[in-house]
């Protein structure tokens, strides 16, 4: 039968561990003999209580404050924060990206000025020995096999070459605008997260480094 | 007020020897809780560092809404609860080939170690807000307010989880007893 004389019940665990004050020993003791449900419970606790923990030794405790310390301060040096200078050149001026855009659209002009668009393929083709002076393509010696020269041209055909390089340049300007802009979207603080301590030591460097590049 | 309330400023500060005297106040209480929950030294050991690393790097974020003791062991029951419910798979070895091979001594000492084992897988299979409110009344005696402090319950919730698991180890060890008065018998 379940005993529910709480005032002993909540003594049980003190009892069990050796805990209580005399009087209450007595008292517990008293109630034990004549309940075999707090008998019970108390046989159980006490068992518990006495499941022997093994003692590490004296050197495990006194090594214990060092190896958290060391364990804290190698954490704090494992993840450095960026500073804010660092963080807006990384977000407000992602260098990379207009390198590359710029880098792109010298590429794009001068595929451009080699590479007319179909419809002035259809020029026929001229000696070389009439290539005009002034032609800067005249020594290279890929643009020795263009077909035409921009200054072979009439004006409607420079006027056609002029509005698809316009097209063709602002497709280009978009796009990089649109990966800068991707930038800002991108959310910085879940990347820098996933970066392990090398990566970001690298990353420190390499916008230190950008950054004296100037 | 808590009375670690000092050293917690000092240790927030960087101050060595305050981190030093919390860790030493409480590393033996929590490794004994720890290696109740977990039954390992290693597991118990690592779990002590990282519980105490874990608070300390997150002084600055310690609301002191409750004891730093209280929050320290909030972070070392989670961390304990995840290396429990891995190690739940854990296979018990048959008792007659553990206990007989290891300490064949007398008939006493293997029934106390076999009812340690039965206790042991009794502790494990109740549900484990149960089984930690045991092992923290059990520990120091702690008083329902401080255990419902830490597992972040009400003072009722916590007697109603300690009563529960309570009347299932002693039904279960009752019923072993029986077993065992039969047999001899």
């Amino acid at each position: 039968m379940l005993c529910k004389n709480n005032n002993i019940k909540d003594m049980l665990p003190a009892y069990a561990a050796d805990a209580l004050k005399e009087a209450d020993i007595e008292r517990v003791r008293e109630h034990l003999i004549a309940c075999a449900d707090c008998a019970q419970e108390a046989a159980l606790l006490r068992m518990m209580a006495n499941e022997p923990v093994p003692d590490p030794g004296e050197a495990f405790w006194a090594e214990m404050p060092g190896r958290v310390y060391r364990a804290v301060r190698q954490k704090e040096k494992g993840r450095p924060r960026l500073n804010l200078h660092e963080l807006l050149q990384r977000v407000v001026l992602p260098r990379w990206a207009w390198a590359a855009a710029a880098v792109g659209i010298v590429f794009a002009v001068s595929w451009l000025v080699m590479h007319p668009s179909p419809q002035e393929t259809t020029v026929p083709a001229l000696p070389g020995e009439e290539y005009a002076s002034e032609d800067v393509s005249h020594n290279d010696p890929v643009l020795r096999h263009t077909s035409v020269t921009l200054a072979e041209l009439t004006s409607p055909e420079l006027d056609a070459v002029d509005a698809w390089a316009a097209t063709e340049l602002s497709s280009l300007a978009r796009e990089a605008g649109a990966n800068a802009a991707n930038i800002f979207d991108t959310d910085l603080n879940e990347e820098l997260a996933e970066l392990d301590a090398h990566e970001v030591d690298r990353l420190s460097t390499m916008l230190k480094e950008l950054d004296e590049e100037g | 007020m808590d009375e670690d309330l000092d050293l917690i400023t000092r240790a927030a500060a960087g101050e060595r020897d305050a981190f030093d005297e919390l860790v030493i106040k409480y590393q033996k209480p929590l490794y004994s809780l720890l290696y109740r929950m977990v039954s390992s030294h290693e597991d118990a050991a690592d779990l002590l560092q990282n519980a105490f690393v874990k608070a300390f790097k997150g002084l600055g974020s310690f609301e002191r809404r409750s004891s730093f003791k209280t929050w320290l062991y909030q972070i070392a029951i989670n961390l304990a609860k995840n290396v429990y419910r891995d190690r739940s798979r854990t296979e018990y070895v048959p008792i007659d080939n553990v206990v007989i091979r290891r300490n064949p001594r007398t008939l006493e000492t293997l029934i106390v170690k076999e009812n340690r084992m039965l206790l042991r897988q009794a502790l494990s299979g109740l549900p484990e807000k149960q089984r930690i409110t045991l092992l923290l009344r059990i520990q120091e005696d702690r008083k329902f307010e401080e255990i419902a402090d830490i597992m972040k319950c009400s003072v009722g919730t916590a007697k109603a989880n300690y009563h529960h698991a309570v009347q299932k180890l002693k039904g279960i060890m009752g019923e072993k007893e029986r077993q065992q008065q039969t047999t001899e018998g």
